[in-house]
């Protein structure tokens, strides 16, 4: 579905002949449900390549990554061909009490906050690149033929969001409310299909599908 | 970037309330600014670092405007721990007088909230000021900035705009007035909630993402290795 046809579908299911709500009102319920459906299921993945920087070690992806991150899941560092490995500062006081003042190839990374990075060793100078591998919150629908970029069985979670959150303004509550439940079922759907739609289920000894 | 006003605007149409008829714009900017705070401290979304240079003979300093939480508090390079006033009173009954060139510990209980002492007191100024080498630094966990004016803008991103709303819409439907709605006031402090835990979930993902070893158990962090007090010192300890 795209957005054109998701918007006729919110507006069928409200019975407004007279356009009560105009597309705008629609459009915006739409993408709000997006950007909603984005943050619980975290299906729009993406990677970026960054140049490494001596002038400070720590890193402000907000300002770096084209889009707005939700989560970085793993860091590839182009170098040494090598998966930098999750840590955090109190693992590295263990190892080495004064490791901020070592200097070399980054092996490990941790987060401040949203966005800040930081890479152990720091590099001594500005030379080569990392790559991010992270999930964002996707473009939102700007135009009527673009469509999620997800499976079209869940695009009625849009609707359903669209519905609710039309009616909520309106303050038709326990309509809302309804409407609401039924996303939360496409929601869980998506998020079980993000993490399911390999084949992980079938490997021995791995029930993560709950099947 | 979006500022006070614009996302206002956008809570009075969701309200249905354009003309401020029922909810004043005072009132929204209130809830906001309440709201974007709450948010802000509880997920730990803002992080940032400052320089408490060393200056001799100062042992109190002024912490950041933005302080909220210490994160780590470090002297050239080295995190340093944490410590009370009453590990300090058996360890150096005169801590508060003490100097040396060289920092062991931060202690912010029986300070000011907005101030931090270093302990052992600097005898030296540090050799040059925002740098690391033998001088003290604080990352900390930084609060919510006010929003002041309709201009003000938002220092999150804007998919974190929806839940701030979502508290604001909440305060709108619980106060007493003819837009009243128990339920919706209801719905969306729990839409609230849900939204802090999945944040705080996420944020925390990062470390649950380490490789395990086949066979080894995943390292636990400790206290880092600084001297300490014998574990009984001073302590009341029980004989059979």
């Amino acid at each position: 579905m795209n957005r054109a046809s998701i918007r006729a579908e919110v507006r069928r299911r409200l019975g407004d002949n007279t356009a009560f709500w105009t597309d705008a009102n629609i459009n915006d319920s739409i993408n709000e449900g997006l950007e909603e459906m984005a943050e619980a299921s975290e299906y729009y993945e993406t990677s970026e390549t960054e140049n490494l920087s001596a002038s400070s070690p720590i890193y402000d992806l907000s300002s770096l990554l084209d889009n707005d991150i939700l989560r970085v899941s793993s860091i590839w560092n182009t170098q040494k061909e090598q998966w930098m490995q999750p840590t955090g500062p109190h693992l590295l006081n263990r190892k080495y009490a004064r490791w901020e003042a070592i200097t070399g190839e980054p092996e490990s990374y941790y987060f401040r906050g949203l966005w800040h990075l930081r890479f152990f060793p720091k590099v001594a100078a500005s030379s080569g690149t990392f790559t991010v591998y992270y999930s964002a919150v996707p473009p939102l629908l700007a135009l009527d033929t673009q469509s999620p970029g997800f499976p079209e069985e869940y695009h009625y979670g849009l609707v359903e969001y669209a519905l609710y959150d039309l009616l909520s303004q309106d303050q038709e509550t326990n309509e809302a409310l309804l409407h609401w439940a039924e996303y939360l079922g496409y929601e869980a759907g998506l998020f079980r299909w993000v993490k399911d739609r390999g084949n992980r289920a079938g490997v021995m000894g791995d029930n993560s599908a709950g099947i | 970037v979006t500022t006070r006003q614009a996302f206002r605007e956008k809570i009075e149409y969701q309200l249905a309330d354009t003309n401020n008829k029922i909810w004043s714009d005072a009132d929204l900017n209130a809830y906001i600014q309440e709201a974007y705070s709450l948010f802000i401290a509880q997920t730990g979304l803002l992080w940032g670092q400052s320089y408490l240079n060393d200056r001799a003979d100062t042992a109190v300093v002024d912490l950041p405007a933005d302080f909220f939480k210490v994160d780590r508090v470090l002297w050239n390079y080295r995190e340093i721990p944490e410590l009370t006033p009453q590990e300090l009173r058996f360890r150096d009954a005169r801590y508060m007088t003490q100097t040396s060139g060289t920092i062991y510990g931060y202690l912010v209980q029986q300070e000011a909230k907005d101030q931090l002492r270093k302990y052992p007191v600097p005898s030296t100024d540090c050799p040059t000021d925002g740098v690391d080498t033998r001088n003290t630094r604080l990352d900390y966990f930084k609060r919510a900035p006010s929003l002041a004016s309709d201009a003000s803008v938002f220092a999150c991103p804007d998919w974190c705009l929806k839940h701030i709303r979502n508290w604001v819409m909440y305060k709108a439907y619980s106060q007493k007035s003819l837009g009243q709605d128990l339920k919706l006031a209801g719905h969306f402090r729990d839409r609230f909630s849900r939204a802090v835990a999945r944040t705080v979930r996420r944020l925390g993902l990062v470390d649950n993402e380490r490789v395990g070893v086949l066979g080894g158990a995943g390292e636990k962090p400790r206290a880092i290795p600084t001297p300490r007090l014998p574990w009984e010192f001073g302590k009341i300890v029980r004989r059979f």
